[in-house]
C-alpha cells in the first residue's frame, strides 16, 4: 500500500484557530495510515493557494469563513479536473438539512456536523485515505 | 428455460411440422395433379379413340379414311379397265407416252364425266358419276354385299382385307381402350390411394397438430395459471401487507410523480387529497407543507437519482423526517399533524429507478415529546423555585410571607368595603402587588417575582384605560386571588422544607446508630438464648468516637456483646438465685485520659471470669500442668490465647477463644492496650485504651 | 380563572333577577375569601364546572332576602323557606347555568346540572384545599346575595396562572 511510504497531507480549512487545533489534535499518528502532515488555512482563498502549492490528500472544510466560504471553495474545486475526485469532508455547525443538501449537490464527499465525535472523524478520513490507495 | 422461450420453441416446432406436412401434401397433390393430367390425357385419347372407333365402325364420312375407302370402292367398282388403267397409270407413272395415251383414253372415255387432271381429287365425283349405287356413306358391309351381288371377287377380297384391317384396327383400339381403361383404372386407383393416403396423412397431421396444440396449450395454460396463482397469492400478500401496514408507503418515479400503487394506510392518511400521479411537490403543497421545505425536498429527492452521491449521506439530510402539515379532516375541520417521511431508492427489474417513500403519523410522539419537555420544564422550575426558597434565611422568609399577606389583606378589606372609586381600588391593588413583587425580587424569588411582574403589567394596562369599569375591578380581584394562591403555595413549600430540615436535625441529636444496633443485638440475640439483656449507654455517645477508632470499637464491642450473650450474662432464674435483677445489663462508656488515650469500657453484670474453671480446662487441654493453681491474671492471659475456650459446646456465636485473641491483636495493632476487671459471679469489665491524636 | 369565565354568570344573574323579580342587582366590588367564609348563607345553588378549568360557582342567598323577593314574585307574603322558595332558587340557578352555557362554547368548559343546598353552615365542596374564592356581592334594595367562584387554575410550571 502506497500510504505506508509517503506522508499523507490533510488540509484543515477553518477560520477559527481553535477549531484548527482541535481537528489537528483529533488525529493520532498511530492511526492506520501512517505519517500525516497537517496544513491549515483560515479562509477559502488561502485554502486554494495552499492546494495549488501542495498535493493534498484529504480536505477538511468549514462552511462559514471570510473571503470565500466553504461551499464556494468546494464548487470551485469540483470545476477543475484535478480536484474532481478529491475527498472533501465538510465539518460545520450548520445542522440545517438545507445545507447538507446544498453540499451534496455541490459534490461534497462526506459531511460531519459539529461537535464532531473524534471516532467518526477519524473513521471517515481513514476511509478516504485507505480507500483511494 | 423461461416461459417465453418454451413457447417460441414450441411454435417453431409446430410450424416445422406444418411445413413438412404441407410439403407432403403438396407433393401428393402434385402427383395427384400429374395423375389427373395423365388421366385427362387418357380421357382425351379415350375420347379420340372412341371417336375413331365410331368413325371406323360407323359411317363413312368425309374424313380421309372414308376417302380411301371410297377410293378403293371406286377402284373396285370401276371398270376393270379403268381400274387396270389406273393401276397401270399408277404403276407406270413414269412413262409419259403410256401416261398420255392412258390419259387420252380416260379422257376420251369419261370426257363427260370427269376432269382428266385430278384423279384423286375427284374421287367423290367419280363415285357420283360412276354409279349411284355407291353412296358416299356406304359402309363396308354394303360394299361387301355389292361385291357379292356383282360377283366381284377382287372387290370382295379387298373388302375382306379392309374389313380385317378395320377389325384389327378396331381390336387394337379396343385393346388400347381396354389398356387405357386398365391404365385409367390403375391410375384412378392410384389416385384414390393417393387421395386416401393424403386424407389419412392429413387426418394424422391434423390430429397430431391438435394433440400437440392441446398439450402445448395445456402446459402453457398451466404455467400461466401457476404464475397467475403465485402472482395472485403474492398480490394478495402484498395487499394484506399494504392494507395492514401501519405506515404509508408510496413511490415516486424519476420525474417525482407519485405512483398509483400505495399502501392503504397512505390512502387513509390522505383521504381527502388527490395524490395519485401528481407531482410530489404539489402534493406537499396540498397538505400544507411550508414553501421552503418543499423546495429543499425537491432538491433532496433529485439527489437520489444522482449516481455520484453516496446514499448513506442522503439519509442524514432528509428534510421531511419531521414535518408539520395541516389538512382538512373528516369533520371539515383543519387538522394539524406531524409526519415523518423516509425515502430510499430502488431499482425495478426493468432497470428503472424509483424512490420508495414511507410516511408515518408522528403527531402523538411529537406532542408527547413536547408534553414531556413541558413536564421537565415544570420540574426544573420547581427545583429552581425550591432552591430559591432554600437560599433565604427562615426569619427573612417568614417576614416576607407575613408582609405579603398583610398587603393582600389590606386590599381585600378595601374591596370588601365596596368603594365606588374603582380607579382608586385598582390603583391600590397595583401598589400592593408592586410592593410584594419588589420584595420577592430582593429575595431572589425569581419565579414569584416574574408572575407578579406579569400581573403588575396587566393591572397597569387596566389603569391606562379611560374608564375603569366593574369588570376591570373583577379582573384585578382575580389577579389578587392568583397572588394569594401563589403565596399560599409558597407558604406550603416553606413549611415542607422546614419540616424536613427539622427532622434532619432531630436525627442528629438522637442516639447514634451504633448504640441502637448494639442494643438491638443484645436484646434480640439474648432472647434467643433465653436471657434478658439491655444496654446502658448513658456515658457513651458514638459521636465522640473518633473516626480512626470507629471500626475497631465497633468490631470489639460486637464481639464482646456476643461473648456476653453466651457466657457473660446468666439466665434470669440463675440471676435471681444470685440476688441479681433478672435482666442483665451491659454498660458501655467512653472517656478521655490525660495520657492522650480514649478509654472505652464494656462491662456486663454477669458471670465474670472463673479462674478455677479455666485452670481445669487448661489442664484438660494440656496447656498447663496438673494441679496448677492459677491466679486471675494468668487465667485471663490464657483466655486470650488462641483457641482456648471454656464453652462446653463450641457455639458459633461465641467462638470466644478465637474472638478474644483477635480482639487483642486488633488492639495491639492500633497501639492500644486492654485490661480486664472481673469478679466471679458478679461482673466482667473490659477496658480498652486506644491512643488518640486529635487533628492539628 | 379568567374574567371571561365569570362574566357570563354575572350577566346571567343580573338578567334573571331582572326577569324574575323586576330588579337588576348592583354589583359591589368583588374580593377574595377563604372557604370558611362561604357558609354564612341559608341556601345555595351550585353549578359545577369542568374542562379547561374545574370548580364550582355558587349562588348564595339568605332566607330573609329570598322570601322577600319571592313574596314580590308570587304576590303574597312568604315568611319561610318553603317549597315555592326553594323551587324559585332552583329555577334561578338553572337559568343562570343555562344562559352561561352559551358563553362557554368557545372555551372548553362544561357546566353541570345545578343543585340546591339549604341550611345554615352548609358546606360546599370546594376544589382543592385552600384556594382563594372569589366573592361577588350583588345588592338589591332588600339586601345582598353572593356569587362565589372557586375555580382551579391551569398550572404551568410551578406558578399558578
Amino acid at each position: 500500500m502506497g500510504t505506508a511510504d509517503r506522508t499523507i497531507k490533510i488540509l484543515i480549512v477553518d477560520d477559527s484557530r481553535i477549531m484548527q487545533n482541535i481537528l489537528k489534535n483529533s488525529f493520532d499518528e498511530k492511526e492506520a495510515w501512517g505519517k500525516t502532515e497537517f496544513l491549515t488555512a483560515s479562509d477559502g482563498e488561502e485554502a486554494l493557494v495552499v492546494m495549488d502549492e501542495n498535493t493534498i490528500d484529504v480536505l477538511l472544510l468549514d462552511w462559514n469563513m471570510p473571503k470565500l466560504d466553504g461551499l464556494s471553495v468546494l464548487k470551485k474545486l469540483r470545476q477543475t479536473d484535478k480536484y474532481k475526485k478529491l475527498p472533501v469532508i465538510m465539518i460545520t455547525s450548520e445542522a440545517a438539512k438545507y445545507n447538507v443538501i446544498e453540499a451534496l449537490k455541490a459534490g461534497v464527499s462526506d459531511y460531519i456536523i459539529k461537535p464532531a465525535s473524534r471516532k467518526i472523524l477519524i473513521d471517515k478520513v481513514k476511509g478516504f485515505i485507505l480507500g483511494e490507495s | 428455460m423461461g416461459l417465453r422461450a418454451k413457447f417460441i420453441l414450441l411454435l417453431i416446432l409446430l410450424n416445422g411440422l406444418i411445413l413438412v406436412f404441407c410439403l407432403a401434401f403438396y407433393l401428393n397433390i402434385n402427383r395427384g395433379n400429374i395423375i389427373r393430367h395423365e388421366i385427362s390425357i387418357i380421357d382425351a385419347v379415350k375420347t379420340a379413340l372412341l371417336e375413331e372407333k365410331i368413325a371406323v365402325r360407323g359411317m363413312f364420312i368425309f374424313p380421309v379414311s372414308s376417302q380411301v375407302a371410297i377410293m378403293e370402292n371406286a377402284e373396285r367398282n370401276l371398270d376393270q379397265n379403268i381400274a387396270d388403267l389406273l393401276t397401270i397409270t399408277y404403276l407406270t407413272n413414269l412413262s409419259p407416252i403410256i401416261d398420255n395415251s392412258i390419259r387420252d383414253i380416260i379422257t376420251e372415255r369419261y370426257a363427260s364425266r370427269m376432269a382428266a387432271s385430278e384423279l384423286y381429287n375427284v374421287t367423290d365425283r367419280i363415285i357420283v358419276g360412276v354409279g349411284s349405287t355407291i353412296r358416299a356413306t356406304a359402309n363396308l358391309e354394303m360394299i361387301n354385299q355389292y361385291a357379292i351381288i356383282n360377283n366381284n371377287a377382287m372387290l370382295r377380297e379387298r373388302t375382306q382385307e379392309f374389313s380385317d384391317l378395320l377389325f384389327d384396327i378396331e381390336r387394337n383400339i379396343e385393346n388400347a381402350l381396354a389398356n387405357f381403361d386398365l391404365q385409367y383404372q390403375t391410375i384412378a386407383d392410384e389416385r384414390v390411394t393417393i387421395e386416401r393416403n393424403a386424407i389419412i396423412t392429413f387426418i394424422i397431421f391434423f390430429l397430431t397438430i391438435t394433440l400437440l396444440s392441446i398439450t402445448a396449450g395445456w402446459l402453457i395454460a398451466r404455467s400461466i395459471i401457476n404464475v397467475t396463482h403465485s402472482l395472485d397469492r403474492a398480490s394478495k400478500e402484498i395487499d394484506v401487507v399494504f392494507k395492514n401496514i401501519h405506515e404509508g408507503i408510496f413511490h415516486l418515479d424519476e420525474s417525482l410523480k407519485i405512483g398509483s400503487l400505495c399502501s392503504k394506510h397512505f390512502e387513509d392518511l390522505f383521504r381527502n387529497i388527490d395524490f395519485k400521479n401528481i407531482y410530489f411537490k404539489e402534493f406537499l403543497r396540498d397538505i400544507g407543507v411550508s414553501a421552503k421545505d418543499i423546495l429543499v425536498t425537491d432538491d433532496y429527492l433529485n439527489l437520489f437519482f444522482d449516481d455520484k452521491i453516496n446514499p448513506s449521506l442522503l439519509s442524514q439530510a432528509n428534510p421531511l423526517d419531521k414535518v408539520h402539515i395541516s389538512i382538512i379532516g373528516e369533520n371539515k375541520k383543519v387538522q394539524e399533524k406531524y409526519l415523518s417521511f423516509i425515502f430510499s431508492m430502488f431499482t425495478s427489474s426493468s432497470n428503472e429507478k424509483a424512490i420508495l417513500g414511507t410516511v408515518k403519523d408522528i403527531t402523538e410522539e411529537v406532542l408527547y415529546a413536547e408534553a414531556l419537555k413541558e413536564e421537565e420544564e415544570k420540574s426544573r422550575e420547581k427545583m429552581e423555585h425550591l432552591v430559591q426558597i432554600m437560599n433565604i434565611e427562615p426569619p427573612i422568609m417568614e417576614e416576607f410571607l407575613e408582609d405579603s399577606q398583610d398587603e393582600i389583606d389590606y386590599i381585600n378589606n378595601l374591596l370588601k368595603s365596596n368603594r365606588p372609586d374603582y380607579r382608586r381600588v385598582v390603583n391600590e391593588i397595583y401598589l400592593a402587588i408592586h410592593s410584594v413583587k419588589g420584595n420577592a425580587q430582593l429575595l431572589g424569588l425569581k419565579n414569584i417575582s416574574n408572575l407578579l411582574n406579569r400581573i403588575e403589567t396587566n393591572i397597569k394596562d387596566l389603569l391606562e384605560t379611560r374608564e375603569i369599569k366593574w369588570e376591570n375591578v373583577l379582573e384585578s380581584t382575580i389577579q389578587l386571588g392568583t397572588t394569594q394562591e401563589n403565596l399560599d403555595d409558597l407558604k406550603t413549600r416553606v413549611k415542607e422544607l422546614m419540616t424536613y430540615q427539622s427532622k434532619f436535625k432531630n436525627l442528629q441529636e438522637k442516639t447514634g446508630l451504633f448504640e441502637r444496633t448494639l442494643n438491638k443485638i443484645l436484646v434480640t440475640e439474648g432472647i434467643k438464648e433465653g436471657k434478658i439483656l439491655n444496654l446502658d449507654c448513658a456515658n457513651f455517645n458514638s459521636k465522640n468516637v473518633p473516626k480512626e477508632h470507629r471500626k475497631i470499637v465497633k468490631d470489639i464491642f460486637m464481639q464482646m456483646a456476643r461473648n456476653t450473650i453466651h457466657h457473660g450474662i446468666e439466665k434470669p432464674d440463675e440471676r435471681e438465685k444470685r440476688g441479681k435483677l433478672p435482666q442483665g445489663t451491659v454498660h458501655i462508656s467512653l472517656k478521655k485520659d490525660t495520657a492522650g488515650n480514649i478509654i472505652y469500657s464494656f462491662k456486663d453484670d454477669g458471670n465474670g471470669i472463673d479462674a478455677e474453671k479455666i485452670a481445669k480446662m487448661a489442664q484438660k487441654k494440656g496447656l498447663a500442668k496438673a494441679g496448677t493453681v492459677m491466679d486471675l491474671s494468668e487465667a485471663v492471659k490464657l483466655i486470650f490465647n488462641m483457641g482456648f475456650s471454656t464453652a462446653e459446646e463450641d457455639s458459633v456465636l461465641a467462638g470466644r477463644g478465637i474472638g478474644l485473641n483477635l480482639i487483642r491483636e486488633k488492639i495491639s495493632s492500633a497501639n492500644g492496650k486492654i485490661k480486664i476487671r472481673t469478679e466471679k459471679g458478679k461482673y466482667c469489665e473490659y477496658i480498652i485504651f486506644l491512643p488518640y491524636k486529635p487533628a492539628e | 380563572m379568567k374574567k371571561e369565565y365569570i362574566m357570563p354568570f354575572v350577566e346571567a344573574t343580573q338578567n334573571v333577577f331582572q326577569d324574575f323579580f323586576g330588579v337588576t342587582p348592583e354589583l359591589d366590588t368583588p374580593y377574595i375569601v377563604k372557604k370558611e367564609e362561604t357558609s354564612n348563607w341559608d341556601i345555595s345553588g351550585i353549578i359545577g364546572i369542568a374542562g379547561e378549568s374545574k370548580g364550582v360557582i355558587v349562588l348564595s342567598i339568605n332566607e330573609q332576602l329570598v322570601t322577600a323577593l319571592t313574596s314580590r314574585l308570587v304576590g303574597r307574603k312568604i315568611t319561610t323557606l318553603d317549597d315555592d322558595v326553594i323551587d324559585t332558587i332552583g329555577e334561578i340557578t338553572n337559568i343562570i347555568a343555562g344562559n352561561s352555557k352559551k358563553g362557554f362554547e368557545e372555551y372548553r368548559l362544561k357546566i353541570s346540572l345545578p343543585s340546591i343546598i339549604r341550611g345554615r353552615e352548609h358546606t360546599v365542596f370546594w376544589p382543592k384545599q385552600d384556594i382563594p374564592i372569589l366573592s361577588i356581592p350583588f345588592s338589591v334594595p332588600e339586601g345582598k346575595f353572593m356569587l362565589f367562584v372557586g375555580l382551579e387554575k391551569k398550572i404551568t410550571g410551578d406558578i399558578l396562572t
